[in-house]
Order: structure tokens, then sequence, then C-alpha cells
């Protein structure tokens, strides 16, 4: 009972749907055990690195809820961390409060500009869409700056290390752990709300609004939700950013930057909660890739002043080359891979 | 004494007359079909009840008038309907995408969403459990898993009968359910739709060009001609009518399709 004929031009690519519904617990309980053990062994070096991943972790997650599954495109994900950074940042040089209360407020004041910059999603769609959340990118950065020029604080605003439960959150292993368990979190919310009404709706209308609005998703409200949603916890990983470096400066929020989380969900594979955790390490470890080029390779006509422009050449090839050759991304690689695998093993099992 | 009641329903794009006064009703436990030749806007008269286009006239649903009202909120009062083209989310399994359809029956918050609390959790599975019961009824269980974007045309077809059944519909309308499925798979359809009639009771509005199917199990038909209405009653009298002859098919076809139907349709 197949007719392939008739469905010709009307079947979709298909595109495996990767929500980390726990299919592979052992796996993924091995996984965290043995990132659990790796401060014991890495270096100060090392676990910086890591504890970046972690942050952009929580901010590649964000966009693809809100690009991959919902389908709504931004290009203001890094002026939502910079709003989370500066709400910290000025609460804590304003007031002296701290992480518990830092910490929500940066996330309401996300949520609070998710749902503003996500009134244009009504209405605008694609490129115009994203367009449009290229404002919010300016706007914040703007208040920003002018906030650090009002202040005196011109060079931004220090921060100290956050206190948690009176202990003070400062050396590399301390951030690793702490980065790690909010990181774990992010995703385990993330992954309900995809297997649940919320999430469901919300790849109803990526896929088709007005279908979608016919089985009775209220199409206006899920996108609000998922803009408010999804910049809450973009801002909060500013926050975290803010805190992490004691630092928050206009500068440190580029335009680059909402590029690279762009990046990292195409890179890591479209609609992937997995692919974005994938993207968002590939994405941090090109920079250092390349100096790592730099430093082994003598001949290659690299040095420091052109390693930064390097790396970004290095994006914009790797973004085409995904998007041409894997559009499935990293996640579409893994899941190759494994399937190759086990239909190997699968085979010398029979002989 | 109908369910779902239009009255004097115009709809115009531009200055092109979509409907001409189309009157017609729906009672329960009723199969209509609603025929015509393309552009006759049969498919107009579905957006106008879903509410994605905007008539003038009265379209009432148990009491309730739907004009002006958003579609989201015609969906939530029971209407259900499938689309020409299925429209599924491609990169759900089938499983997911009957899911989605159980949309206006979760009551689950997004807080307990988010947690994945025990109650949603047990409201989840209720719900699952509806949705395995359409696909057992449907003999689609065996492909519930797979992404529904690599599946047949036809069997997504089938699908978006299902997803539209899942709903808890108090209506179904279906637009052209069977347009790119095989011999075989309409048969199954064609009993699949008279089963679901006989089993909710619900009246039901069907798009069709099978006349094959239609003469078989439709109770009644309402046939559309550039926008306007030019028969309504029993297959066997429309079919015969003169005037939906010279406008629709052309005669040899209608009189294969009154052959065959006297024959009893064989049920897959």
């Amino acid at each position: 009972m197949s007719n392939t004929e008739t469905g010709i031009g009307k079947i979709a690519p298909v595109r495996a749907v990767a929500k980390g519904d726990g299919g592979n617990r052992t796996a993924w309980m091995g996984l965290i055990v043995l990132l659990a053990l790796v401060p014991l062994v890495a270096s100060p070096f090392h676990l910086d690195i890591a504890s970046q991943i972690f942050i952009a972790a929580i901010g590649a997650l964000a966009l693809m809820v809100l690009t991959g599954i919902a389908g709504q495109i931004s290009l203001g994900h890094g002026g939502l961390m910079a709003a989370g950074a500066f709400t910290t940042g000025i609460l804590y040089k304003e007031t002296g409060a701290g992480i518990w209360i830092t910490l929500p407020a940066s996330v309401v004041a996300g949520a609070v500009i998710g749902l503003i910059f996500g009134l244009p999603s009504l209405r605008l769609r694609g490129v115009y869409l994203a367009m449009s959340t290229l404002a919010l990118h300016f706007v914040v950065i703007y208040l920003g700056g002018e906030y650090e020029f009002a202040s005196g604080a011109s060079t931004g605003i220090f921060l100290d290390p956050p206190v948690i439960f009176g202990y003070e959150l400062y050396d590399g292993q301390a951030w690793y752990y702490a980065l790690f368990l909010l990181v774990a979190g992010t995703y385990w919310g993330c992954s309900n709300l995809l297997n649940s009404k919320t999430g469901r709706a919300w790849e109803a209308l990526h896929a088709n609004e007005t279908a979608a609005e016919a089985l009775g998703v209220q199409v206006a409200r899920y996108k609000l939700l998922a803009f408010v949603i999804t910049s809450g916890i973009a801002s909060f990983s500013g926050a975290l950013f803010a805190y992490y470096q004691s630092f928050v400066s206009v500068e440190a929020f580029t335009l680059f930057m909402s590029i690279q989380y762009i990046a990292m969900i195409i890179i890591g594979g479209m609609g992937s909660l997995t692919g974005a955790l994938l993207g968002a390490i590939f994405v941090t470890l090109v920079p250092y890739c390349i100096e790592w080029l730099m430093e082994t390779v003598p001949y290659l006509g690299l040095d420091i002043s052109t390693a930064s422009s390097a790396s970004h050449a290095a994006f914009g090839l790797l973004m085409i080359l995904f998007l041409v050759f894997e559009p499935s991304g990293l996640i579409g690689i893994w899941k190759r891979t494994v399937a190759r695998f086990s239909s190997q093993s699968k085979k010398e099992g029979v002989q | 004494m109908f369910d779902l009641e239009l009255k004097d329903i115009e709809l115009h794009f531009g200055g092109l007359v979509v409907l001409n006064r189309v009157s017609l009703g729906v009672r329960s436990g009723e199969l209509l079909a609603l025929i015509g030749p393309n552009g006759a806007g049969k498919t107009s008269i579905f957006n106008c009840i879903s509410g994605i286009y905007r008539p003038t006239g009265q379209i009432n649903f148990l009491g309730t008038s739907l004009i002006g009202k958003k579609p989201s909120a015609i969906a939530e009062l029971g209407i259900g309907r499938t689309f020409q083209h299925a429209e599924l989310i491609p990169r759900m399994n089938a499983r997911e995408n009957l899911l989605v359809a159980r949309h206006n029956h979760v009551k689950s918050t997004l807080v307990e969403q988010w947690l994945r609390l025990p109650s949603a959790r047990r409201e989840e599975a209720d719900h699952l459990a509806v949705v395995n019961d359409v696909l057992d009824l449907l003999s689609l269980s065996h492909l519930a898993h797979l992404p529904v974007g690599g599946l047949p045309f036809g069997i997504q077809k089938i699908i978006g009968f299902g997803r539209a059944l899942v709903a808890d519909p108090k209506i179904l309308l279906m637009d052209e359910p069977s347009a790119g499925l095989t011999q075989e798979e309409r048969e199954e359809l064609a009993y699949h739709i008279d089963s679901a009639k006989n089993r909710l009771g619900i009246p039901m509005l069907w798009i069709e060009h099978d006349m094959e199917m239609v003469s078989a199990i439709a109770d009644r038909i309402h046939v559309l001609d550039y926008g306007r209405s030019i028969g309504d009653g029993p297959p066997s009298e429309v079919l015969e009518d003169p005037e939906v002859i010279r406008a629709y098919l052309g005669t040899t076809q209608i009189a294969q399709a009154v052959d065959t139907a006297a024959a009893p349709l064989e049920k897959g």
C-alpha cells in the first residue's frame, strides 16, 4: 500500500527529530560521569575553554529552540546576552545585589525585551524578521554604552565573583561544575518543553502557520512565548558570561557574536538540542584551533595580527561548507556514523 | 436542525467572486459530499468555516456564530479538518503529528510541562493512549515512529485524516482526502470515513472528486459551480440532474459512477 509516484514533489526532505528524548540513557550517564571527572585532570587553560563552551551552550540551546524548533530567525542574540550582562552589571554596581537577585532580574529583563522584539514576528518572516531583530542588538548596545558613559564607567563595569551559599565562585573548577549543572538543567528544561504541548505547537507553526492555527494552535501566542522563553535564557547566559569574565562592556557583544550563535545552530544541526551543544563546542574551539595552527605551522603566513580575521574567515568558510554539504550539521554526521557502525556490527553478528 | 449551517456566504478576492450566496447545512451523523469542478470554491468554503477567509453571511455551528472568530478559536469549538496536501509536520513522526492535534485537550501548565511534573507526565500518557488508539484504528501503528516527510503521499493523507480524528472533533471537514491515493488506499479510506461516521455520529463535510466513492458512501451531495450552489440532494438524484451533469463531469463519467455504485463497495 504505497504509491511513491503520487508523492513526488510533496515529500519533504527527511529530517530526523533529535530532541534528546533519553533514548540512550546509559550513553548519556556515561558522558555526564566523564564530564564530571574532567576538572580532576584538566589544566586551568582547558577548564577556561570548557567554561566558555558551557556559557555558549546555554545561549545556543535558546537560539536552537527559537530558530531551529519554532522557526523564528533572530540576529538579536548577542544583544540579548548584552542585556543580561548589563542588567547584572548595573544591578551589582548600583545596589551591590547578589547573584540570587541579579540572575532572575536578568532573565526577566531578557524575557521582556524578547516580548517586545518578538512582536514584529507576528507580521514578518525570514530575512525581514532577522532585520527587525537586528534592531534589538543595536538598541541594547546603545543603552549599555549610554550607561557606561553616564556612570563614568567608560571602560566597563567590574564584577566581583558571585557568592553562592557563602562560597565564592572564583576558581576554574568551581566555575566548571556550576556551569556544567546549568547547561544540564537548561538542556533538560528545553527538552521537556519540546516533548510537550508547547514544543509541538512550535514545531507546528514552524512547518505551516495556517495549518497550525486550524489545528487549534494560537500561533501568535506561541510565537511570542518562544521569544519570551528563549530571550530569558539567552539573557541568563549573558549574565553568567558577565560574572565569568568579572567584567561587562559593550565591546564584548558584537554583531559577530550573534552570527557565531547562528553558526552554532547551523553547524550543530537545525532542530536538535544535542546539535546546539555540538555547535557550541565546535564554534568555541575554532579560534583556538586557528591559533594552534599558527603556532604549529610556522610558514602558514599567520601571525597574531591576522589571527582574528583568520578565524572570521574560517567561520564564513565553515558555514558555507556546512550549508552546502551537511545541512543536517554535526548531529547528522553523528547519526549517520552511529547508523553505519550499528548496521556493520549487525552484519558481522549474522556472519 | 443543522449542526453546521452556512447562509448566504459571499466571498470576493478583489473583483473576483469566489463564493456567491452559498447556503448549505450538515446534520449530525450525516456525510455531506461537496463536489464541483476545480475552482468552484469548495476549499474556499472550508477556509471560510475555519476562519482563514473572512466572508460575509452567516456561519453557525451548534448555535455559535463562527464569523469573525480566529481559526484557533474555531478549532477549539471542535471543528476538525484535513488538508488537500496533508500539511503534516515533515520531521515529526506520525505519533507526534497526531499528538499536535491534542493541543486543545492538554490541560497542564507551562511550568508543569517545563519541569515534567508527574501531573504533566500522566496527562501526556493519556493523550498518547488516544493517539495510539487512532493509529491502531487506521492500521498505521507500524509506521508511527518514522518521520512523516519520508512516507508516501497516500500514507501522509491517511495520517492527516487520523490527525483530524484524534482531536475528538464535533464536526469533520475533509478536503479531497482521496487525491493522490491508489485505488487500494481509496477503498481503505472510504471504509475509514464510513466507519468513523457511524462510530462518532458527527456531521462530516467532504470535498471529493472521486464520484465512485461519493455515490457509495455519501448521504447527500452539494454541488458548486463557479461559486454558486447548483444542486443539493441524495446522490442518486443529484448525479442524474442534467444541470449538474452539464456543469460538471461530462455524461459518461457520471453514468459509470452511478453504475458502479449500484454494486456494494468492497471494503479493505
